[in-house]
């Protein structure tokens, strides 16, 4: 019996190989300028061991149809203060009941930046990381944005928000500095973001003493996984998960365009979200 | 042996079964759990823009009276991954509607499919399920 569930396992394992290498080679010729899911699907596999401290290149995350999974979600129950427990009951996030009509998702009513670290945890479809010699760059492709990461041996800023000519403004992706943990790993510290941002999609607040460290872990050539920490003792009475997101290499280092555009955002709440999600006696 | 496959199958079905509601964002639960039909629905306008594609149509509801309606789908860049592009639909275009119809009964709703006059379809990534109930289509194309 085991035997043969081991043949027909292998049977299917190969059809379904086999069929993402025939779409990958279908349909030629390509466009360079183009993104083709397929290619990462049949991109299967490590590819080889990781380079060392390296992890430049584009790479597809979840919802990029290259068959990436989000690995761990942010806490379900996060453990607020008082002070965070008030802030998250102000943010009505979508779902759950409320539908887009209620929610005051800054993001989803406007199109305001997700900001820092939202902008790593939804719609992170896909990213480019690039490097000068003193910094690292995380290029967003969603609403085209990029992160700048210092490390020349900075300290982060201490005084960010706060009164007096010396202070910091906040900015929506914060202040960050990185350092490699070991050949595979490189670890990002951020503090200094705008506070009116969501942390989640879920609408988890954060103050603009919130402090987040990004792992970057490098497990082969294909494989990239990002791990995040919220450590923001005025809401939380502990450091709180923010899950675990997985990349993909993308053979072609090509992706396509994505962004939230506010014009099409106000044309689609007048006439599609806000009216299917009116209370009926609205009409 | 094959017990223990039957109590694998019972589990993983669970699975499914509890996994659905994870992936479903955009104001599902403002629609109709059943599908409404509209043949010989007339494209009015197609809107290929975030955060989701809108078709605007002119049909005939069960009764037959004449309504204008607006369906919405994915984020473009979701639907390319599954088949659609700019041009997939244009005005004048004569095709079938299939979609979960707003509950509040305004002229709105989630699209399920799409059949073109040449008899091919363009799914919904998030109701696009042809298993009916508000199935997903392709769960790794976003929303």
């Amino acid at each position: 019996m085991r035997r043969t569930s081991t043949v027909v396992l292998a049977g299917v394992t190969g059809v379904l190989l086999l069929s993402a290498l025939a779409a990958a080679q279908s349909n030629a010729p390509r466009s360079p300028w183009k993104y083709y899911p397929e290619d990462a699907r049949a991109n299967v596999g490590p590819g080889g061991p990781a380079p060392k401290r390296d992890l430049t290149g584009t790479w597809a995350g979840e919802s990029s149809g290259a068959g990436v999974k989000r690995l761990i979600p942010p806490e379900r129950t996060p453990p607020f203060t008082p002070l965070g427990k008030q802030l998250f009951d102000r943010n009505k996030a979508e779902g759950s009941g409320v539908l887009i009509a209620q929610s005051n998702d800054p993001h989803v009513r406007f199109c305001d930046p997700f900001g820092f670290p939202r902008n790593m945890n939804d719609q992170i479809r896909s990213m480019t990381i690039t490097t000068l010699p003193d910094r690292t760059f995380v290029l967003l492709k969603f609403m085209t944005i990029w992160r700048e990461i210092w490390m020349d041996g900075r300290a982060l800023p201490a005084n960010v928000g706060g009164r007096g000519r010396d202070a910091h403004d906040p900015t929506y992706n914060g202040y960050s500095v990185g350092r490699w943990e070991d050949d595979y790993t490189f670890v990002a510290e951020t503090t200094g973001m705008v506070a009116e941002t969501w942390a989640t999609e879920g609408g988890y607040p954060h103050s603009v003493d919130a402090r987040v460290t990004e792992r970057f872990h490098r497990s082969s050539k294909n494989d990239l996984s990002l791990t995040m920490t919220m450590d923001d003792p005025k809401l939380y009475t502990r450091p709180l998960s923010l899950g675990e997101v997985h990349f993909r290499w993308i053979p072609s280092q090509t992706f396509f365009d994505f962004s939230c555009v506010p014009s099409s955002v106000q044309m689609y709440l007048k006439e599609m979200a806000d009216p299917s999600s009116a209370p009926a006696a609205a009409r | 042996m094959k017990n223990h496959l039957f109590v694998a199958g019972v589990l993983s079905l669970g699975m499914l079964t509890v996994s659905v509601p994870a992936f479903a964002h955009h104001g599902n639960a403002a629609y109709a759990d059943e599908v409404t039909e509209f043949k010989q629905a007339t494209v009015t306008k197609f809107a290929w823009a975030n955060p989701h594609a809108l078709i605007s149509f002119d049909a005939k509801d069960a009764k037959g009276n004449a309504v204008h309606m607006v369906v919405e789908s994915a984020a473009p860049q979701a639907l390319r991954l599954i088949g659609w592009d700019k041009t997939s639909v244009m005005p004048g275009d004569v095709i079938t509607v299939r979609m979960y119809v707003a509950k509040n009964g305004n002229p709105a709703g989630r699209l399920q499919k799409i059949i073109l006059a040449d008899g091919s379809e363009l799914h919904d990534t998030q109701l696009g399920g042809d298993e009916g109930g508000k199935t997903r289509y392709d769960p790794d194309a976003g929303r």
